[in-house]
């Protein structure tokens, strides 16, 4: 028992932080992605480590913190068109104060273009350039096929550049008045 | 403007083509400025992804990880089970087609037995001929629904 605690631990040490950073790029929210995480590990556990397989507990954690997440989002969307029906004031979920004021410029810029991205896209590319898993590894914990996973990732990038290029276009514009 | 072999650069920066194809498409990049600034660009992107900061708290993630280590894992017979819904839907129905097919074989007559007759219609003569038969039933005959069989036995040397 205790071998398997310090295997967990391990895991919980290597993986919680990457888990993490993942979860807010895909939700754009801390506490939530902190939250998700957490709960990732909670059904590790009482899943047990020993019955997977050796170095599949990383993908394994990443596939149910995506499903998590997934949720997460669609409770989001409807607690968004419930309030938007109550009242206008809900309409935008702008990220609060103490939110923003964590957040620096760079990880702003990042979630600006990443949250224009459909779903499985940004989930996919996020993968590939945080984690540097292959894509027979993205394909593994997002169960689709390599070829999906390469169309997704090249246009999440198509997406991400052009998306790019136009807040460079406008910040430019802002620079010169 | 656009170039039909930019998601090649894509696959490129990934590791993702052979060897052959890899040097087939740097030497392309070479020649086309859209591919070429595609990959500048998808390496900028990239970078700005990676450095994308994250330090959780220490003493949360020490905490977050007591709590996890101190929940009891869920033993195999505690598991919910989940079944999909169709294979739900098929358990539920062939269990009440057995159900209904229990109630079809206990409230339907039964069928005679080959070689039985109701007893008013055993003739006199095969009477006659049947010693007394071990079971006499038609004592619980009050008039009712009951219906008394005999059993033609052949005679005892």
């Amino acid at each position: 028992m205790a071998s398997q605690d310090e295997q967990f631990t391990s895991i919980f040490k290597e993986v919680y932080a990457n888990l993490c950073r993942f979860l807010e790029c895909l939700l754009g929210e801390r506490s939530a992605a902190q939250d998700i995480a957490q709960e990732s590990f909670l059904r590790l556990h009482r899943f047990g480590l020993y019955r997977l397989p050796p170095d599949e507990a990383r993908f394994w954690l990443f596939r149910v913190a995506r499903n998590l997440a997934l949720n997460e989002m669609q409770k989001s969307q409807t607690r968004i068109r419930l309030s938007a029906k109550a009242a206008d004031v809900f309409q935008n979920q702008a990220p609060g104060p103490e939110d923003d004021f964590l957040l620096s410029e760079s990880n702003r810029v990042v979630r600006n273009l990443l949250e224009h991205l459909p779903e499985r896209q940004r989930t996919a590319l996020l993968l590939r350039e945080q984690e540097e898993m292959s894509y027979k590894e993205i394909a593994r914990v997002l169960g689709i096929s390599e070829s999906q996973v390469k169309t997704d990732i090249f246009r999440a990038r198509r997406l991400l550049r052009e998306r790019w290029h136009e807040l460079h276009k406008t910040s430019a514009k802002l620079c010169e008045r | 403007m656009s170039c039909n072999l930019t998601e090649k650069v894509s696959l490129l920066i990934d590791g993702e083509l052979a060897q052959d194809e890899a040097e087939q498409i740097k030497q392309h990049m070479a020649s086309c400025s859209i591919c070429n600034r595609a990959n500048e660009d998808f390496l900028s992107l990239r970078q700005q992804i990676k450095s994308y900061e994250f330090a959780p708290d220490r003493e949360a993630r020490r905490q977050a990880l007591a709590r996890i280590l101190a929940s009891e894992p869920v033993s195999l017979w505690k598991k919910k089970l989940a079944l999909p819904v169709p294979l739900f839907a098929f358990v539920m129905l062939l269990m009440m087609a057995l159900a209904g097919w229990a109630i079809f074989l206990r409230v339907a007559p039964q069928p005679t037995p080959a070689g039985l007759r109701p007893v008013d219609q055993v003739d006199d003569a095969i009477r006659a001929q049947t010693p007394q038969p071990g079971f006499d039933l038609s004592r619980f005959d009050h008039g009712q629904r009951a219906e008394i069989y005999t059993a033609r036995r052949t005679p005892q040397q």
